[in-house]
């Protein structure tokens, strides 16, 4: 497991200021998916219960009823995991070296890119929403010199904090030149 | 149709591997990859404790059964 003084292909004197996951709210929505998947069956048992009473006399279908909600509450519990993992593996990290992008985008699906912070061209910070208003969550956009690539903190608390403090970083550390400015003063 | 009880584990114990398979999958990137914290930590132990919680319910409504007996299915008559 990483911390927070053990980053991915950490390099020396190379210190974390920022750890960015997605807003609470994100996770929050799997939370209530996963509880209203928990008492459907309770609602369809009794549903049965009511209408059907005889329903459960059978043995077989007592089995069946069983092993299929057993299997139910299986299933509901790794979605709710799996979409944990999801929401929990998916950093922004910015030290004072580089800018990672650790982006877990299925099982299977898994997205690690870098650029070195002296490289930041521009930053924006975008809220859209109502509750993204509400919750002050959004997306920051970070533009390299590059502009090959992008980097976009998905749904970060505080966007604006965000792109405030690095970019405070940025000017109190203007002596971490751009390699390719120094290459076209050469 | 006859059939014994039995032949009605068999899908289950299928779901049963597989689960294990995607379960195993999930802890692996949660233990290579993510940030050491109690939030993770509980969760790692709330799904663990919640899987066997369902399995040790399950076995428990099901330990009564005589999986040797057969039953008839029909789609018009349960004469089981």
């Amino acid at each position: 497991m990483f911390s927070r003084d053990h980053i991915p292909t950490q390099e020396d004197g190379e210190k974390v200021l920022l750890i960015l996951r997605r807003h609470w709210f994100i996770f929050f929505r799997s939370i209530v998916l996963f509880l209203f998947l928990s008492i459907l069956p309770l609602g369809i048992y009794f549903f049965i219960k009511a209408f059907a009473p005889d329903f459960f006399s059978s043995q077989l279908t007592q089995i069946i009823f069983i092993l299929f909600f057993s299997a139910y509450y299986l299933m509901d519990l790794l979605l709710f995991f799996n979409n944990f993992v999801n929401y929990y593996l998916d950093v922004w990290i910015v030290t004072n070296k580089r800018i990672l992008n650790i982006e877990q985008k299925a099982l299977f699906n898994r997205t690690v890119s870098e650029e070195k912070i002296s490289r930041i061209q521009d930053i924006t910070s975008v809220v859209k929403g109502i509750i993204p208003t509400l919750l002050d969550f959004g997306d920051v956009d970070v533009q390299n010199a590059s502009a090959r690539e992008r980097f976009v903190f998905e749904q970060v608390p505080h966007p604006s904090e965000v792109r405030k403090e690095i970019i405070e970083f940025l000017k109190a550390n203007r002596h971490l030149e751009d390699p390719l400015d120094s290459e076209k003063e050469e | 149709m006859y059939f014994t009880l039995g032949l009605l584990l068999i899908p289950y114990y299928i779901f049963l591997f597989i689960f294990f398979i995607l379960s195993l999958f999930n802890l692996y990137h949660l233990f290579r990859f993510g940030f050491k914290s109690f939030f993770s930590l509980f969760m790692i132990a709330f799904f663990l404790l919640g899987t066997a919680c369902i399995l040790v319910v399950t076995f428990f409504l099901i330990a009564h059964i005589d999986w040797q007996q057969t039953a008839t299915f029909s789609l018009f008559n349960n004469n089981y």
